[in-house]
């Protein structure tokens, strides 16, 4: 993997900039989420029944979809974050810009359909508190392969752990397929008894 | 650029369905939706609140963005 040299050098470190890019994130996560669970407050009252129903049913077809069983609407920005970015800027400051980028979560693309149940669940709740706690936690994680990678960084075999860490894409897709799957009958099971 | 970083080759992304068969994952998926289910049940709740599956979709897809390079 050949990743754009910088060509303005900080002296910023990894742990350093995880934090920026963490920072980045949470500056547009938090308010975007806040927003999706402010407009949730503003539709009609559903009835609890429909609501979790509709949600469950959703959150098991699009299991089934992350499991390549079905195929389902997906929509996205087809975008990555811009890669001349590095080149232009200091590593610090491209980790920050990227996290302000990444934040709101519909400005790249959507690798996992969770995030769609994630905005409709906010919506339905019509909770900015929750919808605000809901992006932030999408940023902290977001930043867990990074800290994860810390180690190999620092070792210089980085690009060994990136090809390791793309094996990891399916198992991953699998793995929230059948935790959707999980959460729709869970939660079919709660508003139908 | 490798195969192996581009996806195309035997070390790189292979698509689900040549790894783990079709009928394989339907099950997988319909027994998860029953253990769902059967957790459900078994926990007793008397009432669904939000915090729980959007907290759980939100872990899900916070982590299913960071494993795709």
């Amino acid at each position: 993997m050949v990743a754009p040299k910088p060509a303005v050098r900080g002296r910023s470190t990894p742990v350093r900039r995880i934090g920026w890019h963490l920072l980045g994130l949470l500056l547009t996560a938090l308010p975007t989420g806040a927003l999706v669970g402010w407009l949730g407050s503003l539709l009609p009252d559903v009835p609890a029944v429909w609501s979790f129903g509709i949600w469950a049913v959703v959150a098991a077809a699009y299991g089934m979809h992350e499991m390549r069983l079905i195929t389902l609407p997906h929509p996205q920005r087809m975008r990555q974050v811009p890669a001349g970015w590095r080149r232009k800027y200091q590593p610090r400051i491209v980790a920050f810009a990227y996290g302000l980028l990444i934040g709101p979560g519909y400005l790249i693309f959507i690798r996992t359909t969770a995030f769609y149940l994630l905005n409709l669940g906010v919506l339905l709740a019509g909770s900015p508190v929750l919808g605000a706690t809901g992006w932030a936690i999408v940023a902290v994680c977001r930043i867990v392969p990074s800290v994860l990678a810390l180690p190999s960084a620092r070792r210089g075999d980085l690009n060994d752990h990136l090809i390791r860490t793309m094996g990891l894409d399916n198992p991953a897709r699998l793995v929230c397929g059948g935790a959707l799957a999980l959460l729709a009958g869970h939660v079919l099971l709660l508003v139908l008894t | 650029m490798s195969d192996a970083v581009c996806g195309t080759g035997s070390g790189g992304k292979r698509p689900i369905g040549s790894v783990y068969g079709r009928l394989r994952r339907l099950s997988v998926w319909a027994v998860l939706l029953l253990a769902g289910a059967a957790l459900g049940a078994a926990t007793g709740d008397d009432a669904v609140a939000w915090t729980v599956p959007v907290l759980i979709v939100a872990v899900l897809s916070g982590m299913g963005a960071s494993w795709s390079p």
